[in-house]
């Protein structure tokens, strides 16, 4: 059984009548990539906001590396990178500078390896960070976050607004960083393809709620996506169990499914309907299924 | 035609709309400040001494110690409510209409609040506060910082010398000639003539000049390239940052503060100081005479001392909305490291400005020393004891000036909404305690409701500083060292007064001392308390 | 080792891994004793996760396709295994339907679709 990074017991957290999280209970394990994904406003920033302390847990409770990140953030921040989603830097120092300052605050930190990505990512050593473009601010905070060898990794939407060179920068960085002696890893992000691509573990939030967790592969292989057509043409969505979301018209409906294949070839039949396409859905489509249902 | 005259107006329409729209609060709250700040002073006064303030000296100099404190908060919200020009580039409006309608608004708000100001203490108080010198000095003052700043919005370096630049000159112009006791004390006090219309109007037309020409210039991309100079300047102070790693975190965390915030005081000081000299030496060398100088001083002290709440706004502020920041946040650093950042930097900017204050009293007392012609020495006692005294003054007056800029920066620091709240309480508190007596209450009642009052203003800032530290402790936000530090503060502080004072048996001053030593170091459990506040919501 | 991921078919990544080595071995594009690229290189090269390439060794090692040796790496499994014949075989059985399907709503007839096939077989073979 691996070794638990950041765990979350019952957390529930509310901002005036709006409810952010609720009853949210995971758990994040070493040595994997976690992806986190949800709709805007889903709660996947105030959850990592609770991780790093930022906020407090009010219902609920919030570990990492074992501390209340609240109680003690010189322990728990000290091993962790993060690269937060307005890309919050100081404006005024510059790439230097901010390399110089953050070397101070990590015992971990790696001055070879930090030279080796500022040339990599091809950061002026003397520019100022507000002349930054957007793609090279987040390849500074990336930087700043990865050049310590964290044991846990935080990027919220690292992609957002970035080129494709950026992205691939960043998910190079996550990849090499768990091929590194099993680092941990947490993203948040609206690309699934990448969270596809590179997460072991997706979590999807929901307005505030779990709406799935698990293993990547075990998530895409239990939903599938069936092209039922109809004998008759149908008005509105015929009711089957299991069913997930429908799309179409007429005599031709794909829906989306959380496995009961057979219960569902049953229903359908009665109702007039054969299976005539079957497939793995994209999480993509399982996403959009799950945030409108 | 007729069409195009509609659209002005109607885009006028919006700019002003849009302007009182974020304005009003500010002001609101500023001008109720202001009156029920100056209620308490006044009504104390009125009370305990029963001066008339109309045409009399002590009402002249009441009016203009207060002036300065109105002008900034005032002037703040104002200035602020316009937020940066970049917004407006592309508003397919003329550059002289965009410069133009929000100067007049705001020119036209800064008399209008002043002016409301100044009549309602004059009904209450007769404290005898003249409506159109000031106001329309204060409407010039507006318009021309706005000027200003917005004609340098593309430097911030830039902006904030131009704008340093002209406070010294204002100031230069204020000690000269309008401050009590100057020969033109007379026209500020004085009805509306037509020469203070005259004057205004040139004045007027010298910020919209400078405004639009700047504004213009600007839209399109052109602009003085001072950053440029700035930018090779403070590549130059960073290749030393090259040089070697820091020694502690918290070494590194006071670098941040220290060079984001912490050596703007002393510099503007230096800035202030060096332009007014300039002017006054250039000018007025005749001012420097000894008796005079001292005057300059007096004046001088006062007038700078009112930024200080500024000061400690620009030391506490995190980000825009108030809160810590993800960046501020996310450093691996306890919360009471964090504040210990900041006071650091705080008490290092104001003991560096002091120190610049110092050189700059000293370059005045030696040129009134060397221009005065008729100097007798005083024999070697009276001088150890007037230097002693001196450090006194200093110890008290530096601890109580570092204290209040260290409580300010402190609440800054605990959030938007929070200092909201307190800001909101105390000007509430002014109403209650300054303005309130007077309406509700019979003179019998106010006599024992100012002394409830007077009571309840002494003790519950005492009981406050001593909650902030009980929390603080039991958090575990301060330690033994704090308090320790906290003790010598105070001690040090009173020696330095009461040595100030002088020996003797007078309880009500020494008290009043004893008092200011207890709060000044209120910011030491209270930054570590506000860190830990807004930090972790 | 030139291989493509797709995430637009919804097939599983380590799946996709899997199939297009078998496909390498089988089109012969990677010979018996052919070392693969280590799981981090092609990680890395995929831009996918260590973990999801390690999968893909694994079930390619457990179907014999790799065998992989302590410390040197995988490499292709040396006798040509069974399976892999059988992988042949559905390879070419999947073009077939698609032939197939293809002249059916094209409304050619299979004679003529075997004879295409010989014909074109014969002008690439004398080229």
């Amino acid at each position: 059984m691996s070794e638990v990074i950041v765990e979350f017991d019952r957390l529930s957290r509310s901002f005036g009548k709006e409810q952010a999280l609720s009853d949210v209970t995971l758990r994040f394990e070493r040595g994997l990539v976690h992806g986190l994904v949800g709709e805007n406003g889903a709660g996947k920033t105030t959850l990592i906001r609770h991780i790093l302390g930022l906020l407090k847990a009010k219902q609920g409770s919030v570990r990492v590396f074992q501390f209340d990140p609240v109680r003690y953030p010189k322990e728990v921040l000290g091993r962790i990178g993060y690269l937060s989603e307005d890309r919050d830097l100081p404006d005024w120092m510059t790439v230097v500078q901010l390399m110089r300052y953050s070397q101070a605050f990590y015992g971990g930190w790696d001055e070879t390896f930090a030279e080796q990505l500022r040339d990599q990512f091809e950061l002026d050593p003397m520019q100022q960070i507000k002349k930054l473009s957007r793609g090279q601010r987040a390849r500074a905070g990336l930087l700043m976050a990865l050049a310590h060898r964290p044991d846990l990794l935080i990027l919220d939407e690292p992609s957002s607004g970035l080129d494709p060179v950026v992205r691939r920068d960043i998910l190079s960085a996550i990849i090499r960083s768990v091929a590194d002696e099993g680092r941990t890893v947490l993203f948040s992000s609206h690309l699934l393809e990448e969270v596809q691509r590179v997460a072991d573990r997706v979590v999807l939030l929901h307005h505030g709620r779990v709406g799935l967790n698990g293993p990547l592969p075990e998530i895409l292989l239990e939903h599938i996506r069936l092209v039922l057509r109809f004998d008759v043409p149908q008005q509105t969505q015929p009711d089957l169990p299991g069913v997930i979301s429908w799309q179409g018209a007429g005599r031709e409906w794909t829906v989306l499914c959380n496995g009961g294949v057979e219960e569902l070839r049953t229903a359908a039949s009665n109702c007039g309907a054969q299976i005539v396409d079957e497939g793995t859905p994209t999480l993509d489509e399982i996403f959009l299924a799950r945030a409108s249902s | 035609m007729h069409h195009t005259e509609s659209s002005s107006i109607r885009q006028v329409k919006a700019l002003v709309w849009e302007y009182v729209g974020r304005v009003w609060w500010g002001q609101l709250l500023g001008l109720v400040g202001v009156i029920g700040f100056a209620s308490i002073i006044y009504g104390v006064f009125t009370l305990e001494y029963e001066l008339s303030f109309r045409d009399s000296e002590v009402g002249k100099f009441l009016h203009f110690g207060f002036y300065w404190a109105t002008l900034c908060f005032l002037g703040a919200p104002i200035l602020a409510a316009w937020g940066a020009p970049q917004r407006r580039y592309t508003l397919p409006m003329s550059s002289f209409l965009t410069v133009v309608c929000p100067m007049v608004c705001s020119m036209a708000s800064m008399f209008a609040l002043y002016a409301v100001a100044a009549t309602t203490l004059n009904l209450l108080f007769e404290a005898g506060w003249p409506i159109w010198g000031p106001g329309l000095v204060a409407a010039f003052l507006v318009g021309w910082i706005q000027a200003v700043l917005w004609s340098t919005s593309n430097s911030q370096v830039l902006q904030m010398v131009s704008c340093l630049a002209s406070f010294g000159v204002v100031l230069f112009g204020v000690v000269t000639y309008v401050s009590p006791g100057q020969p033109a004390t007379g026209w500020f006090h004085a009805g509306l003539t037509p020469l203070h219309v005259v004057v205004f109007g040139l004045a007027s037309l010298l910020c919209v000049g400078v405004g639009t020409y700047g504004f213009a210039n600007l839209r399109c991309g052109g602009g003085l390239e001072v950053q440029r100079i700035a930018d090779w300047v403070s590549r130059i102070f960073s290749k030393s940052a090259r040089a070697k790693p820091f020694s502690s975190p918290t070494a590194a965390q006071f670098w941040l503060e220290w060079t984001e915030r912490g050596y703007v005081m002393p510099l503007g000081i230096a800035i202030i100081g060096s332009l007014a000299l300039f002017f006054t030496f250039v000018f007025s060398p005749a001012l420097v005479k000894h008796g005079d100088a001292i005057e300059f001083i007096n004046v001088f002290s006062a007038i700078i001392l009112t930024p200080v709440l500024v000061v400690g706004i620009y030391m506490g502020a995190r980000s825009e909305d108030g809160g810590f920041g993800n960046f501020n946040g996310s450093r691996p650093l306890s919360d009471s490291q964090i504040a210990n950042a900041l006071l650091k930097s705080t008490t290092v900017s104001v003991l560096s400005s002091v120190f610049v204050w110092a050189i700059v009293l000293g370059i005045v007392s030696l040129m009134s020393g060397l221009a005065s012609s008729t100097l007798s020495l005083p024999n070697a006692i009276e001088l150890l004891i007037g230097s002693i005294r001196l450090l006194g003054i200093a110890a008290l007056g530096i601890g109580a000036v570092w204290g209040a800029v260290t409580l300010i920066a402190s609440l800054v620091l605990a959030g938007k909404k929070e200092l909201n709240v307190a800001v909101g309480t105390v000007i509430a508190l002014f109403i209650v305690g300054g303005i309130g007596p007077r309406f509700l209450l019979s003179s019998e009642a106010q006599d024992s409701f100012q002394f409830v009052f007077g009571w309840a203003c002494i003790v519950l800032p005492l009981v406050l500083v001593v909650a902030a530290y009980v929390a603080s402790w039991r958090l575990n936000l301060i330690s033994r060292h704090t308090l320790v530090l906290a003790a010598a503060i105070v001690g040090t502080m009173f020696v330095g007064g009461h040595v100030c004072y002088g020996f003797t048996s007078d309880l009500g001053p020494t008290l009043a001392a004893l008092w200011i030593c207890c709060l000044a170091p209120a910011s030491l459990a209270a930054a570590p308390l506000a860190v830990w506040w807004n930090r972790h919501r | 080792m030139q291989i493509r991921i797709s995430n637009s078919d919804g097939i599983p990544i380590y799946r996709q891994i899997v199939n297009q080595v078998k496909y390498l071995v089988a089109a012969g594009r990677l010979t018996a004793g052919d070392q693969l690229l280590p799981v981090r290189s092609l990680a890395e090269q995929l831009v996918v996760n260590p973990n999801t390439v390690a999968r893909a060794y694994r079930e390619l090692e457990s179907s014999g396709v790799i065998t992989s040796r302590q410390g040197s790496g995988a490499f292709v499994s040396v006798n040509g295994s069974p399976l892999a014949k059988s992988e042949k075989r559905k390879l070419l059985q999947d073009r077939v339907d698609l032939l197939l399907a293809e002249a059916d709503s094209l409304d050619v007839d299979v004679a003529t679709v075997v004879k295409l096939v010989r014909d074109r077989s014969r002008s690439l073979k004398s080229e």
